[in-house]
């Protein structure tokens, strides 16, 4: 090489100079040590250029995605499970196969999860791609070890998970679940409309992945829509409390670190609501309240001149829902009324006319704004 | 990560590969894995085809371990392949060849008066490192591939050349280039940052 004429982007863009600046050896250090002595005139553009390779190192390093021990391990794992089962590994390759790590298990589990979760946000396309050939799909991936469950049907489906947990699965809706859950978590992948049943297991939270939402809970029953075509992933509440937070980051061990941040928690006939224009979590109230489940029906219950404020009460305990107001204000406030199923909207609507307040609904919860009643 | 170094040498880790032993597999694996799934997710967004190329990658080389020359070129020989299965893939769906550019708006760089130094003397401030890379993602898609296959991967030109299909030459004339447009677009942002330090001690000054 004449590298006596290189200009300082010639030299850089030179494998040879660029392996001395970032791993020199001896032999090399001595070549372009002798260089500079024949060719003193260079030294200003050898210290450019070699300034340059550090610096595009460093840089193109940064740019470079990052890859974490996790998803190195996962790769690994499954790879490992490939050669295994491809084919003819040769004689010795059988007993070197390590088992399984147990770290390595959950975070597995986690692992195969998550990215589904991302593939299902991302490229509908890709996963709701026939097999065409019956209305319900059931199909176990071989590499995560996840069922894959697809709706193709046009009425509801009931998916029984592993630990008695139920999913009402819509239809064009698909859940993706573990044949068994971890024993630290129950994790599962929604796309599209599901109801789920949740098993009380306090040791063992169930988390739902919905497009950018991470919904968890102990034991409930909420319904999650996250269409991957619908800019809004909502969580409508019907029973027991649940926390909902949205992850960013396609990068799936990204995800898991910072799904936490700015969550909500809701209790039943709440909805939280994420709209990926403004990335934000807001708290609503659901479309539909219903009352409470209970044991026996509900009966029809009637007030008969009663404070207001009991009624209000009621409805709160029958619905699972707040409703604020100033008791002072409604101290004087009385009313006959007849509390049975039905519409809580229009019967607050009522309510409201028959003692001149009105009610406004803020952030899940019901707020009755009045100036009072004369005795 | 542990990694299980059991080979100390290149040629008993070679050996026992050839011979089909699964730990120098995995070593093989390890040494070269990490570097491969972050080359792959920059030419692929899809994590889960990145993930199953860089395995048909390894599933390959074990197939064809008979076959392999020798270590030295196992690395280059992966990026290869990774590449060629992406981009046949990607095609296949009409994607991209690659990622979404940062930046399509920011031509104006070009029109900032270049102010007549070179990539600053504090070369390791968090800034130039950060305009560095801003302007990379800025970069033609062949030129910034093979600038990170020659300064992240450190692949030699002759290597890069076989892995993008292209002839030594070119990427020679890609990486000289690249770092010609950066030279400019770095002194334009300079001077555009000196310009607004101006701008906003002149306004602090002025309070």
């Amino acid at each position: 090489m004449d590298y006596h004429y290189f200009t300082w982007n010639q030299l850089a863009a030179d494998s040879a100079f660029r392996e001395w600046v970032l791993r020199p050896t001896n032999d090399s250090t001595q070549f372009w040590t002798e260089f500079l002595t024949r060719y003193p005139q260079q030294t200003e553009t050898v210290r450019q250029a070699r300034r340059v390779v550090r610096q595009l190192a460093m840089a193109t390093e940064a740019l470079s995605p990052s890859v974490t021990e996790d998803e190195e391990e996962v790769v690994w794992q499954q790879l490992r499970q490939r050669i295994g089962n491809d084919g003819q590994p040769g004689g010795r390759i059988v007993p070197l196969w390590t088992p399984l790590r147990p770290r390595w298990q959950q975070i597995l589990a986690v692992a195969s999860v998550v990215v589904m979760a991302g593939i299902g946000w991302w490229l509908p396309g890709r996963i709701t791609t026939p097999p065409r050939s019956a209305n319900q799909t059931t199909v176990a991936d071989a590499k995560t070890g996840l069922i894959n469950q697809i709706n193709r049907s046009n009425k509801p489906e009931t998916i029984t998970l592993a630990d008695g947990s139920t999913v009402v699965l819509q239809p064009g809706s698909q859940l993706r679940y573990p044949r068994q859950f971890a024993d630290n978590q129950r994790i599962v992948l929604l796309s599209g409309d599901g109801f789920f049943t949740v098993v009380r297991k306090s040791a063992q939270p169930f988390i739902v992945y919905a497009g950018p939402t991470v919904t968890r809970v102990l034991g409930t029953s909420f319904r999650v829509r996250a269409f991957a075509n619908n800019p809004t992933v909502s969580v409508d509440v019907r029973t027991g409390r649940v926390s909902v937070s949205a992850h960013i980051g396609t990068n799936w061990p990204d995800q898991l670190r910072q799904e936490s941040r700015a969550g909500v928690m809701l209790t039943p006939n709440q909805r939280a609501v994420f709209e990926t224009g403004t990335n934000r979590l807001r708290k609503d109230l659901v479309a539909v309240p219903v009352p409470l489940p209970t044991p026996a029906p509900v009966a029809e219950e009637t007030f008969d001149e009663r404070p207001v404020t009991d009624v209000l009460a009621r409805l709160e305990a029958m619905y699972g829902l707040e409703i604020r107001y100033d008791k002072v204000v409604l101290a004087d406030c009385t009313i006959t009324t007849t509390l049975g199923a039905g519409n809580l909207f229009s019967r607050l609507t009522l309510i409201c006319q028959a003692i001149g307040a009105n009610y406004t609904v803020d952030a899940g919860q019901i707020i009755i704004h009045s100036t009072g009643c004369t005795p | 990560m542990e990694s299980p170094s059991q080979f100390l040498t290149d040629t008993a880790l070679w050996n026992a590969f050839k011979t089909g032993d699964a730990a120098a597999f995995e070593q093989i694996y390890r040494m070269h894995s990490r570097h491969l799934l972050s080359y792959g997710k920059r030419l692929c967004p899809d994590y889960d085809q990145v993930q199953d190329a860089v395995q048909d990658v390894f599933v390959e080389i074990w197939k064809r371990r008979a076959t392999l020359c020798d270590l030295s070129t196992i690395r280059f020989y992966l990026f290869r392949v990774l590449r060629n299965r992406l981009v046949k893939q990607m095609n296949n769906h009409a994607d991209p060849l690659l990622r979404p550019q940062l930046l399509d708006d920011e031509t104006d760089l070009f029109s900032i008066p270049s102010v007549d130094f070179f990539l600053a003397e504090q070369e390791t401030t968090e800034r130039v490192q950060q305009q560095l890379r801003y302007c990379i993602e800025g970069l033609p898609h062949r030129q910034r591939e093979a600038l990170i296959l020659a300064f992240y991967h450190q692949l030699s030109n002759p290597e890069i050349a076989q892995i993008m299909s292209i002839n030594t030459q070119s990427v020679t004339n890609h990486i000289s280039r690249a770092l010609l447009t950066l030279r400019g677009l770095m002194t334009g942002i300079l001077g555009l940052l000196l310009l607004l330090l101006r701008f906003d001690a002149g306004r602090l000054t002025g309070e």
